[in-house]
Formats: structure tokens, C-alpha cells, sequence
């Protein structure tokens, strides 16, 4: 058992797993009159992976900054492995951070950034042998080994990531905080640090918690996604059931995959400009604005004049162009308001198409895979 | 008729001997929208700014309707270059930015004014006209880069990576925003990027380059699924490559041999003989996954002319509508198919036993 200098904070390895590790409890943030979390609740369990998703300006950042002791919440409480953590520094919580900036020192070797925190904190410091040894460990860790010695500015971007990573797991953190940490990559790159981030946390049992406005990432990599729209949670569930079923508009705007069509909804029918469609069962009925919400994927495109098949919703809009993005194809059209639809196949799924743009066609979905939110867009 | 920009025979070799572009050809029509796509050093930057007269060239002749421009300087060719950085000038406005290349060209202030309002229009930056350059955002500062390039009306503009400097949220979303754009303005585009997911979401045709020359000029589909090259299909897509001899052939079905067996695919290229030594290219998304005590059933063996391997889920992950799944190949390969949640339903978790077929004809032999 590690000695724990007199004043740390530091608790117990987390309780187990299935246990709620962190708990923040009707948390409030204002900055003056501006509220930017309001009244957020949530568990996150030991060993849990939970994305945070939001735009910018959601309050997601700073949902980080109270978890991981930068700032104090103004109310509500922050308790992690059962401690209550409000008014306890960052340096003493046990949680460590992985920024979008990496934020490493350029002048330092590989090696020695990584040992910072080891041969610096206030508590359970590590002696040079065993820094050493820990670093090393590290190095293999997350495949970085014989780079050791190179410094922080001879390394390329993806190299970086893994040492920030590196250098925060190395302090055996109770929570990893990771705030966008895959935004300064390409593309290419961020696919796959995606994966690798991922099969690291699994194989650590570690608890990760991700903040990001990427919905691809928050889908692909977490066991439940927390997704703030205006410093509240709208939506926090596992990625499959908020995919199958988001909560409110905004939740499948940030998801990306969503057809958004506003309009109203008018003696049981939605009902926009120039067109309508019937109103998805089990969806309330209660007239006024709306927005009508399906799935870029679940839409077929037909021909003009093609039989609807039963259960079906459809409408008839103009082809604009098309995006290729290899094993999906997205169609993009113009309703007859103006607003854009769009129509995705995958081609593992469905066979592509060949349409001509400006021309009508005729678009079929299930109804029953639509949503109707009495709620507008902006 | 002549073409918007023609490339012949276009070489670079610089003072040390470097070969940076080797007989490149290529033929662009008006409105087009050309994507330069390549790891970095492949001369994709070098062809570009070749084009712009940023660079000469050591060899052939670079035409622009019709018209040889190999001798002039950038500011009197009709193309418009926007750089990864931007290369906006910090002490002025956004109007000044727009409008400082209309002053090099010495166009009289009342028509500067005229086309540096119709350009921010179009772009959606009338609001911040005299906004300072330092309270921009990145999306608005590429806009206004653009907007520069765009007021002179080139013929042609050159870009080159204008989305590197932008977060990856925002890269798709303008990259959404600069294919209409090109398109309502009808203006012809040359974009340099090494991300493909840019090149093939935006261009009209890519041209694949490596080593200074061209792997391959196709429309994004084309590339997708029909790869000339063990280069392209490495390169583009999520392509899984067996290495193999050709054994037999039968009309443009080849039989190959690989270390898993005879496998049978589709020669992309005809003149192949027998002998060759092949990469055997299969996309993503036309495997399929059966159980695996399919691989026994001489149906589904004869379905997909024994294109059937034994292997094991190694990782299945779900992003939305879309699965992915790792599967490992005899402990040798990890082939990665690309699915919609609903083809399968959820089962195939990691750890089943599986087999992965393709039909030939879904399957590129292309030469080594």
C-alpha cells in the first residue's frame, strides 16, 4: 500500500465495478447572470468509457473543469469513489487529463515528460528508479517504445497523443478526463487513435470520461453518451438506444444521421410547406410547431410513380448532387420549401443509385422509424 | 475545343536531382472540380504550384484554355491560389483582404467596391466586412481567403489543403459548403489534400499520385471500386489485400494462389498473364459473414466460387446505423468489414466464429 502524504485527498481504487464512481449531483454552474450547467446529475460507473457530446457552448468543457477540480461548482455536488470532492484542488483529486493540445513540454525528452507528474506531485512520489520503471511500462503501454529519448518537438502529432496519454495514465488516475483529444488529429489519424483509445481503456478496466463534438466518435467509443444542449443533459444513455430513439431534436441534430424537418403539426398530420406527412404512430398528435425526424438511412429512393408500400411515408423532392464517401453514398435533395433532405445507402445494404440531379423523385421511409418533437430548430 | 487547363508531360527535378513530378498528364474541363489526393511528397503541392507559376516546371507544357502559360508569372496567369494558411494579412479588415488583390491589378475603387461586396454576398460575409482580421473564426477566415481568391475571377483557383487549418467538425462541414459553391459558381477547382475522405466527398474527379506520378485519374466511385493499382487500393477506402500468384484465368476471372488457398477474383487489368504476382484487392462492404460451419456447405462455397475463409470476430464496433467488424483471418490478416446494423442484426459479437465469402467479381486482382 502506497503512503499517502497527510492532506491528499487520494481514495481508495473505486469501488467495484457496476458501482457508481463519480456522482455529480444537481450541479450548477454560473459565470454572473450566465448560467452555462444547469442542475446536472449523473453516475458514471468504475470501468465505464462515457462520452460527453455537444456542440460548442453546450457546457461540456466545463463539465470537465468541475470533475476534474479546475473550478468549484456554484451549486450542487461533485463525489468521486463516494467522496465528496468540492473544495478539494485538482492535484489532490486522483483524476487525470488528456487535452486537445496535448499540452506536453516541447523541451523535454519523451521520457521525461512522461515522468513529470511521477517525480512531481504532491502525493505518492516516485523515486528515479521507479519513475523510471513506470515510464517504461508506459512507453510499451501505449507502443511508444525507443522514443523514449527523442524530444516532444521530433515527434509526429499521433506520437504526441500517445505521450499526453502516457504521461497521464502513468499517475494511475481513479478518472481519465479527456477533453477533444483526438481534435488536432486528420482524419486518417483520428480513426485510428479512435480504436487504439479505446482497447487502451478497455484493457486498463479504466474510467474514461471524453468530451467531445465529434458524434462519431461519441457513438463509436462509448458505453453510454451524455449529450448537453444548453448546460442540461438532454440525453444519457447507451449509443444504441439514443441512435434508436433521440430524445428531442436537438439530440438527433447532434447526432448527424437525422433527417430535421420543420413544419407543424395540424389535424393529425405534420404538415409542412407544400407537403405532409401522416403522423409516425405513437407520436402525440397535440397540434403546433413541430419537427419531423428520419434517419438519412432509413430513406429509400424510387423512381416517380413506384407503388408505396404499406406502412410507408413518402414525398416527392428534387435531387441536388450526391457525396461518395466510399462504402456509404449520400443523395442530397431539396424539398419543395427549400429545406434539404437527405437519403443515405450503404452499399454493404443497398445498391447504389444512379440519379440525375435537378429531377424528381419519390422518397419512401417506414413510418414508424420517423419521430415527430413538438420543438422547432433555429 | 480547348480544355479549361491541360497538362502534358509535366516534369520536376530539382537542383539536387529530386524527381518531385514525372510525366504528368492531364486534360481538365471547365467546372470541373479536380481533387490532387496523396501521401505527403508524392508531388501533389509541387503540380500545384506549377499550375499557379509558383514553380517552374523542367518538362512539358502546362496550357490554360488553350493558351501555354509555362513563361508567365503567377499574377498574370488566370488562377487564383489559396494556401493552407490563409496568408491573410493580420493588420487589415476582411473588405481590405478581399479587395487587396484587385488593387495589385490596379481595377479602379468603385468596381473593387462592386465585386468585393457581390464576392462577400456569395459568401455569407457582408456582415463582417469591416470586422479586424484577429476577431475572425477559422471558418470565417477560410471563407475570406476564398473570397479573395474568388474576386479576381480566375479561371481556375488552386487550393491548397484550405481545410488543414480547420478543426475536423468544421473541415466536413465547409467541405459540404465549398462543393456547392463550386458548383453554383461554375469556376474551375484544383484542391490538394492527402485526407481521402475530402478528396472523395468533394471532387468531381482524383487524381492518385505517388512518387511523382500518377497511380490513377478517376471519378470517387470509380477509385472506390474499380483500383488500377495496389497503391490506390491501399490507399483509398478500407480494402483488404491478399498477396497472390495468378494461376489460371478464365475470361476476366482470375484464379489465384495465396496462402489460404486458391481464391478467385476479377482482373482489373486484361493483359495480366498467368504467373503474375498479384494484390488481391476486396472491399469492405461486399464480404460477407456467415456462420462459420458455412464454410462446409458446398452451396455457399459455389455461390462465391470458394471464396469462403475461416475466421474470427475480433472487434465489432457499432457507430450509429454502421458496424464495423474486425475479423481475423487464419491468425494472419485482419480484414475489416464496413455494415448496416440491420444486414446481420447484432449476431456477430466478438469472439463467433465466422466465415467471410465475396463473390469474384467483387474482388480486384490488380499487379503488385
Amino acid at each position: 500500500m502506497a503512503t499517502v502524504a497527510a492532506g491528499a485527498a487520494q481514495v481508495e481504487p473505486g469501488g467495484a465495478p457496476g458501482q457508481p464512481l463519480l456522482q455529480v449531483r444537481n450541479v450548477t454552474q454560473c459565470y454572473g447572470d450566465k448560467v452555462v450547467l444547469r442542475n446536472v446529475d449523473l453516475d458514471v460507473c468504475a470501468g465505464e468509457y462515457v462520452t460527453v457530446l455537444g456542440p460548442s457552448g453546450s457546457g461540456k468543457s466545463v463539465l470537465l473543469r468541475l470533475i476534474a477540480g479546475f473550478e468549484d461548482p456554484t451549486e450542487g455536488e461533485i463525489d468521486i469513489g463516494g467522496r465528496n470532492m468540492v473544495g478539494v484542488p485538482a492535484h489532490l483529486r486522483n483524476v487525470g487529463l488528456v487535452f486537445q493540445n496535448f499540452a506536453l513540454f516541447p523541451h523535454l525528452k519523451v521520457g521525461d515528460n512522461i515522468a513529470y507528474g511521477l517525480r512531481n506531485r504532491a502525493y505518492n512520489r516516485l523515486s528515479a528508479g521507479a519513475a523510471d520503471r513506470k515510464v517504461d511500462e508506459m512507453l510499451e503501454l501505449v507502443g511508444l517504445e525507443g522514443l523514449k529519448d527523442r524530444r516532444v518537438n521530433q515527434i509526429s502529432g499521433g506520437q504526441r497523443q500517445r505521450v499526453a496519454l502516457a504521461r497521464t495514465l502513468a499517475t494511475d488516475p481513479q478518472i481519465v478526463l479527456l477533453d477533444e483529444p483526438l481534435g488536432a488529429l486528420d482524419a486518417n489519424l483520428r480513426a485510428s487513435m479512435k480504436v487504439e483509445l479505446r482497447k487502451l481503456q478497455t484493457r486498463l478496466g479504466a474510467t474514461f470520461v471524453h468530451v467531445t463534438g465529434n458524434e462519431e466518435e461519441a457513438l463509436a467509443m462509448a458505453d453510454r453518451i451524455i449529450v448537453l444542449e444548453r448546460g442540461q443533459i438532454a440525453q444519457f444513455d447507451a449509443p444504441e438506444k439514443v441512435f434508436a430513439r433521440p430524445k428531442t431534436a436537438h439530440v438527433a441534430f447532434a447526432l448527424s444521421r437525422f433527417n430535421l424537418v420543420g413544419g407543424r403539426v395540424e389535424g393529425g398530420a405534420f404538415v409542412g410547406d407544400g407537403f405532409s406527412f401522416p403522423m409516425p404512430p405513437g407520436e402525440s398528435a397535440a397540434a403546433g410547431p413541430a419537427t419531423y425526424c428520419v434517419g438519412y438511412d432509413r430513406v429509400d429512393v424510387e423512381e416517380i410513380g413506384t407503388p408505396l408500400p404499406e406502412g410507408y411515408s413518402s414525398i416527392v423532392c428534387k435531387h441536388v448532387s450526391h457525396e461518395y464517401s466510399g462504402a456509404t453514398v449520400t443523395y442530397l435533395f431539396d424539398l419543395p420549401d427549400g429545406q434539404h433532405f437527405e437519403a443515405q445507402y450503404h452499399l454493404h445494404h443497398r445498391k447504389a443509385k444512379r440519379l440525375e440531379g435537378g429531377t424528381d423523385y419519390l422518397l419512401w421511409w417506414p413510418a414508424n422509424k420517423a419521430f415527430v418533437y413538438l420543438e422547432v430548430m433555429e | 475545343m480547348a480544355y479549361d487547363l491541360e497538362l502534358s508531360h509535366v516534369a520536376k527535378v530539382f537542383e539536387n536531382g529530386t524527381v518531385a513530378v514525372d510525366d504528368f498528364n492531364l486534360q481538365v474541363d471547365k467546372g470541373e472540380f479536380i481533387a490532387l489526393l496523396g501521401p505527403s511528397g508524392c508531388g501533389k503541392t509541387t503540380t500545384l504550384r506549377m499550375i499557379g507559376g509558383f514553380e517552374d516546371p523542367t518538362g512539358g507544357t502546362i496550357a490554360i484554355r488553350g493558351r501555354v502559360v509555362n513563361d508567365l508569372p503567377p499574377e498574370r496567369r488566370p488562377t487564383s491560389m489559396i494556401f493552407q494558411s490563409y496568408a491573410l494579412f493580420p493588420h487589415m479588415n476582411v473588405r481590405q483582404n478581399i479587395e487587396y488583390g484587385l488593387v495589385v491589378k490596379k481595377v479602379p475603387q468603385k468596381e473593387r467596391r462592386a465585386r468585393a461586396d457581390d464576392i462577400m454576398e456569395k459568401l455569407d460575409l457582408t456582415g463582417i466586412a469591416d470586422g479586424a482580421f484577429d476577431g475572425l473564426s477559422g471558418g470565417q477566415r477560410q471563407r475570406v481567403a476564398l473570397a479573395r481568391g474568388l474576386v479576381v475571377e480566375p479561371d481556375i483557383l488552386l487550393l491548397d489543403e484550405p481545410l488543414g487549418a480547420l478543426d475536423a467538425d468544421l473541415r466536413k462541414r465547409i467541405q459540404t459548403e465549398l462543393r456547392y459553391l463550386q458548383k453554383s459558381l461554375g469556376i474551375t477547382f484544383v484542391f490538394v489534400t492527402h485526407a481521402q475522405s475530402e478528396a472523395l466527398a468533394m471532387a468531381d474527379r482524383i487524381v492518385v499520385m505517388n512518387n511523382g506520378r500518377i497511380e490513377q485519374v478517376a471519378e470517387p466511385e470509380v477509385l472506390y471500386t474499380r483500383p488500377r493499382t495496389g497503391f490506390v487500393a491501399r490507399f483509398i477506402g478500407r480494402n483488404s489485400i491478399i498477396v497472390g500468384t495468378i494461376t489460371a484465368r478464365d475470361g476476366d476471372i482470375a484464379t489465384l494462389h495465396t496462402e489460404f488457398g486458391p481464391l478467385r477474383g476479377r482482373l482489373v487489368e486484361e493483359d495480366l498473364p498467368v504467373g503474375s504476382s498479384v494484390d488481391f484487392v476486396i472491399p469492405s462492404e461486399v464480404m460477407e459473414l456467415y456462420p462459420e460451419a458455412s464454410a462446409q456447405d458446398p452451396a455457399v462455397r459455389d455461390m462465391y466460387g470458394g471464396n469462403v475463409l475461416l475466421g474470427k470476430i475480433r472487434a465489432e464496433t457499432v457507430v450509429g446505423s454502421l458496424v464495423v467488424y474486425e475479423v481475423d483471418i487464419c491468425e494472419t490478416i485482419t480484414v475489416e468489414l464496413e455494415s448496416h446494423v440491420d444486414k446481420y442484426g447484432r449476431a456477430f459479437a466478438a469472439g463467433t466464429p465466422v466465415c467471410v465469402t465475396w463473390l469474384p467479381s467483387d474482388g480486384h486482382v490488380v499487379s503488385a
